[in-house]
This record gives C-alpha cells, sequence and structure tokens, in this order.
C-alpha cells in the first residue's frame, strides 16, 4: 500500500514530470518563469487547483456520465480557479498582478484537465490526492528551477535577492525561455535516464548473482 | 419517447448531473465573491501605500467624477486620467493615469508621484503599475524598471516639458526620452502614454495655480 503511493509521487515529481517529460503546461512554464517568485506563486496557484478538482473529480466519478464528464471536469476547474482568483486578489494583490492573464488560463492547463481524465476519473479520491500534489509538486519544482536560472542569468538575482551587478537581459526575455526551457528539459531527461539505467543494471546484476548462487 | 423514458434515459441523468454541478459551483462563487470582495475604496487605499509615504487624509482629491477626467494624447497613444491627488504643499501630486495602445489593445493603469514647484512640474518621484487589461508581459516592468522615470537621467525630460517614447513606435523619438522594454514595446507604449498624461495633466493643473 505504502510503495503504490511512493509510485505515484515518485510518478508525479520525476517520471512523468509534467514540465520536463510530458511537456506540459508549457504556456505558463514560459511566460511565469522570468523570475522565481512568480514561477513559486504560480506552480502554488497549480498545486491547489490540481489536487482539488483531482479529489472532487474522484469523489464524483461515479456519479458523472462520461459522455458529459469534460463539461463537468472544466466547470469543477473553472469554479477552483475563480476561488483562487479571489483569493488572491483578496490576500496577496502583487501576486495576483503579477500572475495576469496566465490565473484564468489555469483552466485550460492540460496538466489538469490531463490529470482529472487519466487519473482521478479512475482512481480513489486519496490516490488522487497524492498525485494531485506530487504532480503539482513536479510542475512547481520545474517552474522554480526555471525560474531561479533564468532570474540568475538574466539580472544577477534569486527570489529578489540581488547577487551580482552582471545580467543577461536577453534570459528574461521569451527566446532566453525557450533557450532555458530545452536546456532544462535535456539535462532531466539526461539524468533521470542514467539513473533509470544504473537501476536496471544493479537488478540485473542481482538477478545474475541469485542465478550463479543457485547454480 | 414517452416522458417516462426520458426521465430514465441516459440524457437525462446527463442534465441533471450539469445542473446540479453548475447550481453547486455558482453558490459557492457567489458566497466566495461576497467573501473575498475588494472595495474601491481598498483597491485605492492599497495603491496609495505603495505611491505616497505621507498621510493620505490630507490629500485633496481633483477629480471627484467621470466628467472630471481628462484625456491627453502623445505618441499615437493616449491617457485618461482617472484620479488626481494633490498635496496641502501644492508641490506633491499623485495622479491615476491609464495608458491606452497596449498589447492587442490593452490598457495599463499607473500611479505617478510627481513634484510641482511655482507651477510647473519639476520631477517624478516615483511609478508603480497599479493594474493592466491583458498585457502578459507586464512582469518585465519591475520596480527598477519604472525608477528609470524618475531618474537623473531623465530629469531633463521632465522638467523641460518633454515626453517619453519608443523608437520602435514612432520616428520621433530621441535618445533622451526613449523608454522601452525590449520584447515588450506595445506594453513599453501604454506606460509611456500614461506617465505622459499624467505629466500633462499636472504641466496644466499646476500652471492653473490649484
Amino acid at each position: 500500500m505504502k510503495n503504490k503511493y511512493g509510485k505515484i509521487a515518485l510518478d508525479g515529481l520525476l517520471f512523468n514530470n509534467p514540465t520536463f517529460m510530458l511537456v506540459l503546461g508549457t504556456c505558463p512554464t514560459l511566460a511565469m518563469t522570468s523570475n522565481a517568485t512568480d514561477a513559486f506563486g504560480m506552480g502554488v496557484s497549480v498545486i491547489f487547483v490540481l489536487t482539488l478538482s483531482n479529489i472532487i473529480i474522484s469523489a464524483l466519478r461515479k456519479l458523472i456520465p462520461s459522455t458529459v464528464r469534460i463539461p463537468a471536469y472544466i466547470v469543477v476547474i473553472a469554479t477552483l480557479v475563480t476561488l483562487l482568483k479571489l483569493f488572491l486578489n483578496k490576500f496577496l494583490p502583487d501576486l495576483y498582478s503579477a500572475m495576469g492573464t496566465f490565473l484564468p488560463l489555469i483552466v485550460v492547463n492540460c496538466i489538469i484537465l490531463g490529470r482529472a481524465e487519466a487519473f482521478a476519473s479512475k482512481n480513489g479520491v486519496l490516490e488522487s490526492a497524492v498525485d494531485g500534489l506530487s504532480t503539482g509538486a513536479g510542475f512547481t519544482g520545474a517552474l522554480v528551477i526555471m525560474g531561479v536560472i533564468r532570474e540568475f542569468v538574466g539580472s544577477g538575482s534569486i527570489f529578489g535577492l540581488q547577487i551580482m551587478d552582471f545580467g543577461i537581459p536577453f534570459f528574461t526575455m521569451p527566446m532566453g525561455a525557450f533557450i532555458v526551457y530545452g536546456l532544462c528539459i535535456a539535462v532531466f531527461v539526461f539524468v533521470l535516464d542514467n539513473v533509470q539505467r544504473a537501476q536496471r543494471i544493479r537488478k540485473t546484476r542481482l538477478l545474475h548473482g541469485a542465478e550463479l548462487k543457485e547454480d | 419517447m414517452k416522458l417516462k423514458d426520458f426521465l430514465r434515459s441516459n440524457s437525462f441523468k446527463c442534465i441533471v448531473v450539469l445542473l446540479v454541478i453548475a447550481l453547486v459551483c455558482g453558490a459557492v462563487l457567489a458566497f466566495c465573491n461576497d467573501l473575498f470582495y475588494v472595495s474601491d475604496e481598498e483597491m485605492f487605499a492599497r495603491s496609495i501605500v505603495k505611491i505616497y509615504d505621507g498621510d493620505a487624509s490630507e490629500l485633496t482629491d481633483l477629480i471627484e467624477s467621470e466628467d472630471d477626467q481628462v484625456t491627453y494624447t502623445s505618441y499615437n497613444a493616449q491617457a485618461v486620467i482617472l484620479d488626481a491627488l494633490v498635496a496641502a504643499d501644492g508641490e506633491t501630486w499623485l495622479v491615476q493615469s491609464r495608458g491606452t495602445g497596449g498589447y492587442q489593445n490593452g490598457t495599463v493603469t499607473i500611479w505617478v508621484n510627481m513634484t510641482a514647484e511655482g507651477g510647473a512640474l519639476t520631477a517624478i518621484n516615483k511609478v508603480i503599475v497599479d493594474s493592466n487589461d491583458g498585457q502578459t508581459l507586464i512582469n518585465s516592468f519591475d520596480d527598477d524598471f519604472l525608477a528609470t522615470y524618475s531618474s537623473e537621467e531623465y530629469a531633463d525630460v521632465v522638467s523641460g516639458g518633454g515626453h517619453f517614447t519608443n523608437q520602435r513606435m514612432t520616428s520621433d523619438s530621441t535618445p533622451e526620452t526613449e523608454v522601452v522594454v525590449s520584447g515588450a514595446t506595445y506594453t513599453s507604449r501604454a506606460i509611456n502614454a500614461a506617465v505622459n498624461g499624467a505629466m500633462d495633466y499636472v504641466r496644466e493643473r499646476a500652471g492653473e495655480g490649484v
């Protein structure tokens, strides 16, 4: 049972990372990573919407007829995004202004609808909650990594804290976002591929070792 | 199809489920809308805290209704002066200005803190972005960028009756008046228009001896 949730969490965070492995939610990824603070804000917003939408959709999965499931999911997701929008406008107006158009666009973020359709509609509430949290955390992590790189290289600061006076403004612009995104995907896939290969080799050696002992 | 058959059909179930979901979501939103409502007064207070260090209750409001709002044009973009406040000494001016001509014809609303002495605008002290309409690159206009308007480099533009612009939008600009974020030229135009409008308003009203 513990392994089941661990596997769901690892899938969302690493092996099926929505940003670096599945290349989903590219629009906010490129737009909201010009600095780490905004990237973190967008990530946390997506965690909130994704976890709650997964829980609600999973709880209602047996009541919603399959023919109208997509409009039903969209209504639930749109409601959660509107709630988030009202909350941010009231309590975090700076983040609300910084997110601008990309806040309402969370409604059509394919990560959220994708997880609702692919996971929450087929699994229990607890599994869906873990999936929402881990996928959201994977998305947030990816955004923060890109935000830190772009902010540091582009303006010499991290989370608004000035580290150096030198900066290459190109990296805070859309072209820089594409380049950083591509490089991050390459590094992430390279590292994960090597880790998985090492795991496979270890398993094979263990298997061969067991066979040799039997012989 | 008889009514009884329809009530047992999948179509009816679909309609009921969608209606119930829509109604519940609508009720939750209506409740939260009241709970998290941000009044105009609250919005105003938030902006004033950012733009003005002094006591806001001592400011005189010069624009009390929409009829008092004025429009200025500079470099093919307009600015609507939404609100203007002046301190008791007559030297500190706070102007809320909405610049048009942004990305996808959107707007940017800013607050500008200015100083006028002897009936003439002498300096811009601070500029903040209040709100925007559909400007996807508004993040690029951070405090460092907005401090450009109040920098020593552009002091002559402000006190000499000049305006800010960007070369990509007009051939009239000169390096002395160019303030632009590369890659966000339309939003830059809207912000420049708003700043220009705010300056024109203070030049006009301070000149009248307000």
